[in-house]
């Protein structure tokens, strides 16, 4: 039988891919079309761009901020730029790799939908609901690492329902490198991490009756991956920038940004934990309304079957969303709608479940409209842009236009500075902020950049170091360049080319040296 | 006694360690050394760089080879089953002459408990032949073997003093004298599976002509003994079920382990048997058994050994095995091209990457764990110099990921032997490999100067342990 429904298997995924593929494509290329890729999608590809194209490039200018996978995985493609600009100048290859990376996702996750149940049809509504879900489209297209982070939990979460099914050791090997991807994409893997080794420690412990030594190597074999990932992603931070976890560290990294924003999101989310409770209830309500229904009802049924696969997406998924919930309730965390994105095939996947496990027509369609009453949800989630602060850059029509003004702001930048035929190392600037404008640049050798390694000497000499203009951003709170100059007083006009936006608001100075 | 130098010294083999570089070998060495001798005073750098480049590449590709083994292993049954009711249903009168050959050396306290282990083994005596290989001058187990054998299966044959004193070479002898359609080899203290002999001729069999061989499992009655069996076991764990099936899934030469091969008789000896004058001569004979088209299949059926309790010990074993496998790589590349057009691409990569890439990979990790602590004690900016940033960056990758995944494929051995308590001892084994540099920097050396000399290995410290 098995040699039979493989192919066939295989060529009905293909068709999914394909479908996903094309649609995820076409959406990557409306935000590249139209300028409207974040900042935080242009920064992941101007990490990976530093590595080749810089005036010193080497690896470690990949940066430590940031967990590396989403940039790592573009090298590779770096110097089909030389071919085709725009691919970092216009951040058309970030784009691309999200498409790449969400299609891939949708690939899995039909294949763990086809493993829980039976009916073709359903098997397609089901990944449609994941696949067509509108936050899926939209970081399908728009270069975030969602796309990257949701991909390797994916992978996990297949690997996971795999070990719970077969039982065969081997295939806790992908489970812990799955899991080691995904802290390469995100620091949230951390959740998962711990939560899978923790359950497949239990398990084993249960399934070999109560032994403890049987249940700590299966513990390591799923958790020394991702737990040398950590370490070694640690170390290496620092051995080259001298702090361990710069993400939390760092005057660039999440905490340190959180903290300066506290204010704002506190005016958008409330500052209290009831606040916070009450607009994080309503973006979980959003973006997967039902969810705790299907996980209850589904944890229901699943336990009448003794289903132990529903635990696969409910660890996995489920303690990301733990982790962001808990980053944010306790006022540590942006409470991004996206953070909260592995609900959306968390939702769908215990819907599966459950269809599969009640075997009963009436709730395989309540759990269908269920599902899929996200969507009306999600419409009304995007059109409220408080409660979907990113998206509103790219769903209103006044956010777009934003957007995509920042990238004619940079353009800009860069042209002038290109037409100034300017020697290498002449323009010193922070990238934690004006990445964009180094991408735009035809002459990324003409800047001096933060993860240089003589960009510390340069800031505190930059005369010394023939630097002939500093690029400053207007209000950036931990720019270096800026600070060391002028520290926490507003750059005078009288020597600095201001660049404003469409509002009249300045973006950049440049200026000029010697002051 | 017949003559049997000829076939004995195995003197018609063209790959005979009886030389270990021929004189072509010898010169092209010295030329090349020259070369780079002159190109190192002209400009040191670039050697230096060269260097640095070649050895990086070398070893990840290693670390690769190693992964993509494990990885074929894991994928399918790799290992010839035949279950116990399958072995047991040919009739005996259905069943060959088979004929163990067993090679011993001074070891006159083991010789008892071999009868002990041979009696066990499921197989009509009249068929079995048993030929003990004794060394003339060792009068000592002469005496043991004589006071204890028992039936007319088995025999003593003493093997009439000459050089070179090998296993490789008494096993020339046995063989040369043997009756058997089958014939393996045993150690004096091994312990065989019972239907090991059933089994090996129902699969072959099975099999067909193709297969000449299969290598039985070879795992440790002594796991317990102290921290150095135990990481010999994991080792061996490894090996066998992971190393050994995935170059049997990718279609490569085995180099055969040192005891429990299974050979039908009359190919081997077309073959010429061992090379007497190689240390390893069973992963030479794997590598020549490739060479001659036939294949190796890996037998489930375990033959426990005693594995090394003592770190000396130890040390001596794993320099002959080394020396061994330098050996057998050297002399398969003496003529490049013909064994590219026997062995094909897969086999050239096995032999350089597995025969030769174990032991250079022993006793380079001793230089390359010296120079990454160098780095970080010293930070020399000559070593900026050397390691050039491709380079730089791949010996980064090998020195993290390289050494994380051989840890982590010893833990899953852990788990595929079902033995959870050594997960202590898989996690300590960069300790273990500090023990394989050592051995790999004396067979290095040894090779130069004494290639011939085997290290004679010590059994029966079990024994004496356990009277302790």
């Amino acid at each position: 039988m098995t040699l039979v429904d493989t192919p066939v298997k295989t060529r009905k995924i293909n068709v999914v891919v394909l479908v996903t593929g094309i649609l995820y494509l076409g959406i990557a290329i409306w935000f590249w079309r139209y300028h409207l890729m974040p900042g935080d999608s242009s920064s992941r590809l101007a990490n990976a761009y530093y590595t080749i194209f810089s005036r010193d490039p080497h690896l470690a200018a990949i940066g430590f901020v940031w967990n590396p996978l989403p940039s790592l995985l573009l090298i590779p493609f770096l110097p089909l730029t030389l071919v085709f600009p725009a691919l970092t100048q216009e951040s058309l290859l970030a784009v691309l790799a999200s498409a790449a990376l969400m299609t891939a996702t949708v690939g899995l996750f039909h294949s763990v939908i086809q493993k829980i149940v039976a009916n073709r049809a359903l098997q397609i509504a089901l990944t449609a609901a994941f696949a067509l879900h509108p936050m899926t489209l939209l970081y399908a297209g728009n270069g975030m690492s969602e796309a990257c982070f949701l991909f390797t939990l994916m992978l996990a979460v297949r690997s996971l329902h795999l070990w719970l099914v077969e039982k065969r050791v081997e295939q806790l090997v992908p489970l812990g490198l799955a899991l080691a991807l995904s802290y390469g994409a995100r620091y949230e893997a951390l959740a998962p991490l711990a939560a899978v080794t923790a359950l497949v420690a239990a398990i084993t412990w249960w399934r070999s009756g109560r032994n403890g030594a049987l249940a700590r190597t299966d513990a390591v074999i799923v958790g020394l991956p991702g737990l040398l990932a950590v370490a070694l992603w640690a170390l290496a931070s620092k051995i080259i920038v001298g702090q361990w976890f710069a993400t939390f560290s760092s005057q660039y990294g999440n905490s340190a940004q959180v903290s300066t924003s506290a204010a704002d999101i506190g005016s958008v989310t409330g500052d209290d934990l009831a606040g916070r409770l009450s607009y994080w209830g309503h973006q979980m309500t959003g973006l997967a309304p039902f969810a705790a229904i299907l996980l209850i009802a589904a944890l229901a049924f699943a336990w009448h079957r003794r289903d132990l696969a529903i635990l696969a997406p409910i660890t996995v998924l489920g303690s990301v969303l733990a982790f962001d919930a808990m980053a944010f309730l306790s006022g540590t965390s942006f409470g991004w709608l996206r953070f909260h994105i592995a609900v959306v095939p968390l939702a769908v996947l215990l819907a599966a479940h459950l269809i599969a496990d009640a075997r009963q027509r009436f709730v395989t369609a309540a759990s269908l409209v269920l599902v899929l009453a996200a969507f009306p949800t999600m419409f009304s989630i995007l059109s409220d842009s408080n409660l979907s602060r990113e998206e509103a850059q790219w769903v209103t029509e006044s956010g777009r236009f934003n957007t995509s003004d920042l990238h004619r702001i940079n353009t800009q930048v860069a042209s002038d500075l290109d037409a100034m035929n300017l020697p290498d190392g002449a323009v010193l600037t922070d990238v934690a902020y004006a990445f964009g404008v180094v991408l735009a640049s035809d002459n990324p050798d003409q800047f001096v950049i933060t993860p240089d390694r003589d960009f510390a000497a340069a800031v505190a000499d930059p005369t010394a170091h023939h630097i002939q203009y500093l690029l400053l951003s207007a209000d950036g709170s931990a720019d270096a360049v800026r600070l060391a100059r002028y520290g926490p007083t507003p750059v005078p006009l009288d020597n600095a080319t201001p660049y404003r936006d469409a509002q009249g608001g300045v973006e950049w100075f440049l200026v000029k040296t010697p002051f | 006694m017949r003559n049997t130098s000829d076939p004995v010294r195995n003197g018609n083999n063209p790959h005979s360690a009886h030389v270990v570089l021929t004189r072509p070998q010898k010169a092209g060495l010295v030329i090349a050394l020259l070369i780079i001798g002159i190109i190192a005073i002209l400009r040191p750098m670039l050697v230096l760089q060269t260097i640095v480049a070649v050895v990086t590449l070398a070893y990840g590709a290693a670390i690769i080879f190693r992964v993509v083994l494990v990885y074929a292993a894991g994928r399918g049954e790799h290992q010839v089953r035949v279950s116990d009711e399958d072995a047991r249903a040919v009739p005996d009168d259905e069943l060959p002459i088979y004929t163990v050959l067993v090679p011993a050396y001074n070891e006159p306290s083991v010789i008892g408990m071999l009868m002990t282990h041979l009696g066990a083994i499921e197989y009509p005596r009249d068929k079995l032949e048993v030929i003990l290989l004794l060394e003339e001058d060792d009068r000592e187990t002469i005496e043991a073997a004589e006071a204890s054998i028992s039936g007319d299966h088995v025999r003593i044959l003493v093997v009439p003093e000459s050089q070179p004193k090998t296993k490789p070479k008494a096993c020339n002898v046995g063989l040369e004298q043997s009756r058997g359609e089958f014939v393996t080899i045993y150690d004096a203290e091994d312990i065989p599976d019972p239907l090991q002999l059933r089994r090996a001729v129902v699969a072959l069999r099975r099999l067909g002509k193709d297969y000449v061989c299969l290598q039985a499992e070879l795992s440790y009655f002594n796991v317990d003994q102290n921290r150095i069996t135990r990481w010999f076991s994991l080792e061996y764990a490894t090996w066998f079920r992971s190393l050994l099936p995935g170059l049997v899934a990718l279609r490569m030469p085995i180099p055969l382990g040192g005891t429990s091969n299974h050979f039908r008789t009359q190919e081997l000896r077309e073959l010429g048997a061992w090379d007497p004058y190689n240390v390893t001569e069973d992963a030479d004979l794997g590598i020549r058994l490739a060479r001659s088209g036939y294949r190796v299949g890996v037998l489930h059926s375990v033959t426990l050994e005693e594995a090394n309790s003592d770190f000396i010990n130890w040390i001596k074993q794993r320099s002959r095995w080394y020396k061994g496998y330098l050996m057998t790589w050297l002399v398969h590349l003496r003529s490049p091209r013909a064994t590219f057009r026997q062995l094909g691409w897969r086999g050239l990569l096995c032999l350089n990457l597995f025969v030769g890439g174990t032991p250079l990979a022993a006793v380079l990790n001793a230089v390359l764990w010296a120079t990454t602590l160098l780095w970080f004690l010293d930070r020399p900016p000559i070593m900026e110099e050397i390691f050039i940033p491709p380079y730089y960056y791949i010996g980064l990758f090998c020195l993290i990921f390289g050494n994380a995944t051989v840890i982590y494929l010893n833990v899953l051995s852990v788990r595929t032997m079902d033995r959870p308590d050594l997960l202590g001892t898989a996690l300590l084994s960069p300790l273990y490999w500090a023990m394989m540099s050592l051995a790999g920097a004396k067979a290095a050396w040894q090779l130069v100067v004494k290639p011939s000399y085997w290290e004679k290995t010590t059994h029966g410290l079990h024994l004496q342990e356990a009277s302790k």
